[in-house]
């Protein structure tokens, strides 16, 4: 199967290299090349590992059609090299206020940072909004009438779904259908969702954002009518899926950047509130349960209600930058943090150096896989 | 009564002359026309010398449609290639096709773009009427020197003040031919009153349609040997321009 995305890879490749007299060709991406060294402190091990990756885009525009294509290969360690098809989709304009995109595509969606929790279009890759590259399978038809308001329909399929053997009734249960509308009124930029799929996702949201006194300023609420995550019950054992009643979910937050003598600082900070998450004694539940080895439920939901994060960032002429975030349960107090700094030492080829770790007890969100502190050394090329 | 037909006619006379005369307002929308037509495509490079250094040269194109807003994406260098910006009066997004969440994120436009001494705003909206108001500086007129032209020349001087707090400078000082509108320079002025920033207007020639200036030179006033460079490489007058292109979706595909 590796195999056969590498060929897709390459056969991609070769054809936006053979269409090069089409219209207008664009390709650009990176070459990572890292050493990472993972140290467990529980276990006061090192260990070390070199990747290597290749991040592509592709975009090939003729007139009123386009086709874009991002995919990523990497190579880490011994293991097989893996592929990422994040996107592939075409566009194609019907008229000026008509476009149609079909394919594997990311929406725009959403004002959060990095909590969407309007967002169940777009395949998640982990807890975190912020993990979500990858676009959706499907198609959307997008009503553009006037510059400052856009209407979305959209059609998405779930990528797991075999034809075969399915009947129409069953395939509908993998189809999902939305709206996305925006309108800009203003210094607000607001939006409103929905989607739906049968028996499984009713998601509505709304949010804005605007800019106050140069602080932008983000809210973003969600209703999840059709919650499926399991919770235990009174007798702290694993029941049946809650459903039909209506969570909540609201995350706000702000950003400031400032340029002083060609510095440029910015500081984001982020809260969300998720009501379907679990309470106290949930929480002591699940950890009951995980530490004893129970098998826990797939579909879990956040394993708390309350979250925060925080980025401060400075970046010296396009030239120097150093970052720092973390993520924080407001329950438990656990996290997981990051720190990068990075330099352009040679036109297009960056050198970097960066520190991820998280922290918390044992009984903890981000402290129940083990603490752990991953540095990398990283060079990175530019094409 | 002689004399006063003759009183009135010379009234007459004189407020028609006033009338006649270009207000201040004109004068800056007579130059906002000789800078950028109403609906356009650009291709231009960007050079900062940050401390008489020289940093990696830019190359971007722009789109803008009046009253709609500007779309710019970065071309050169391949550290920020596909990196594109919308600006839709004073609102900003920037989408980044290399961060992780692959979505366009609002910005403050009083922001320096992409380490230059130009702000986001400054590359992103070339209207100042909306955002100021203006007058003649007392004397009008006053000489100045220019590197396009070997002696000091004569220059209208015109005064922009901020309407509200969002617009990016408490005022902004321009000077301009008082035949051609063509400008000159401009000082930047922030909320604590002192000059901040300067531009130059060069190397006038013929683009999209007529004579304009091909090259915007900003000095940091607050730092030696500081400037960036914008030069046209390519202008075209472009109407019908769809609006969907000026939205967070057209951000990411053209």
């Amino acid at each position: 199967m590796k195999h056969a995305k590498i060929i897709f890879l390459s056969i991609i490749s070769l054809f936006f290299a053979g269409n090069m007299n089409a219209q207008e060709h664009f390709m650009y991406g990176t070459v990572v090349l890292s050493l990472t060294d993972t140290f467990s402190p529980a276990s006061e091990t090192h260990n070390l590992s070199a990747a290597s990756r290749i991040d592509i885009n592709h975009e090939l525009t003729c007139e009123d059609t386009g086709l874009y294509v991002h995919h990523r290969l990497e190579k880490t360690g011994d293991e097989a090299p893996s592929y990422t098809l994040y996107e592939a989709f075409v566009k194609h304009a019907l008229n000026n206020v008509l476009v149609i995109y079909s394919g594997k595509h990311r929406l725009n969606w959403g004002t959060g940072y990095i909590m969407v929790p309007s967002d169940a279009l777009h395949p998640a890759e982990g807890m975190w909004s912020w993990e979500q590259q990858t676009g959706y399978l499907g198609a959307s038809l997008h009503y553009t009438p006037i510059h400052w308001f856009s209407l979305k329909t959209i059609i998405s399929i779930d990528e797991a779904v075999k034809l075969e053997n399915r009947t129409a009734e069953i395939i509908m249960e993998d189809i999902t259908g939305g709206l996305y509308a925006t309108m800009l009124a203003g210094p607000v930029d607001m939006f409103v969702s929905g989607l739906y799929r049968h028996e499984d996702v009713l998601l509505t949201g709304a949010g804005a954002s605007i800019d106050l006194a140069d602080v932008i300023i983000n809210i973003e609420t969600a209703f999840d009518f059709y919650n499926t995550a399991v919770y235990p019950d009174s007798t702290s054992s694993w029941g049946s899926a809650k459903k039909y009643k209506p969570f909540a979910a609201i995350t706000a937050g702000a950003e400031r950047s400032v340029t002083i003598k060609g510095v440029t600082a910015t500081i984001v900070a982020e809260y969300l509130y998720d009501q379907a998450g679990y309470v106290a004694d949930e929480v002591s539940s699940f950890f009951d349960a995980a530490l004893i080895g129970t098998p826990l439920p797939g579909n879990a939901p956040r394993l708390s209600q309350h979250y925060g994060s925080m980025t401060l960032g400075f970046d010296y002429a396009f030239v120097f930058s150093i970052e720092a975030s973390a993520l924080v349960n407001l329950s438990d107090l656990s996290g997981a943090g990051g720190a990068q700094a990075s330099y352009e030492f040679d036109t297009g080829v960056d050198a970097g150096i960066s520190a991820a770790w998280n922290w918390g007890p044992e009984r903890s969100e981000f402290g129940l896989p083990g603490e752990s502190l991953e540095t990398t050394i990283s060079v990175v090329f530019h094409f | 009564m002689k004399h006063t037909i003759t009183l009135i006619l010379l009234a007459v006379l004189a407020v028609n002359g006033a009338a006649g005369q270009t207000t201040a307002s004109e004068v800056l929308s007579n130059l906002e026309d000789v800078l950028y037509p109403d609906s356009f495509y650009l291709k231009v490079s960007l050079e900062t010398t940050e401390g008489g250094s020289k940093k990696t040269p830019m190359v971007l194109e722009s789109w803008y449609k009046e009253g709609v807003g500007t779309r710019m994406e970065i071309l050169e260098p391949s550290r920020t290639r596909g990196t594109t910006f919308l600006q839709k009066n004073n609102n900003l997004w920037m989408y980044n096709p290399r961060s992780r969440s692959r979505d366009p994120i609002r910005l403050s436009p009083k922001a320096s773009f992409q380490g230059s001494v130009f702000s986001n705003n400054d590359m992103g909206d070339p209207e100042y009427l909306d955002d100021y108001t203006v007058k003649f500086a007392s004397n009008k007129t006053e000489s100045i020197e220019h590197p396009d032209h070997e002696s000091s020349v004569r220059a209208l001087e015109i005064i922009c003040s901020a309407r509200n707090n969002k617009s990016p400078y408490s005022r902004i000082i321009m000077w301009c031919m008082p035949d051609t509108y063509i400008p000159l320079k401009m000082e930047y002025y922030s909320k604590s009153g002192y000059a901040f920033r300067r531009m130059v207007f060069t190397n006038v020639k013929a683009l999209a349609g007529r004579q304009r200036p091909a090259v915007f030179t900003m000095y940091s006033l607050e730092r030696e040997n500081t400037f960036t460079r914008l030069e046209f490489i390519k202008m075209e007058k472009r109407p019908g321009l769809a609006d969907r292109m000026f939205t967070k979706e057209g951000m990411k595909t053209q």
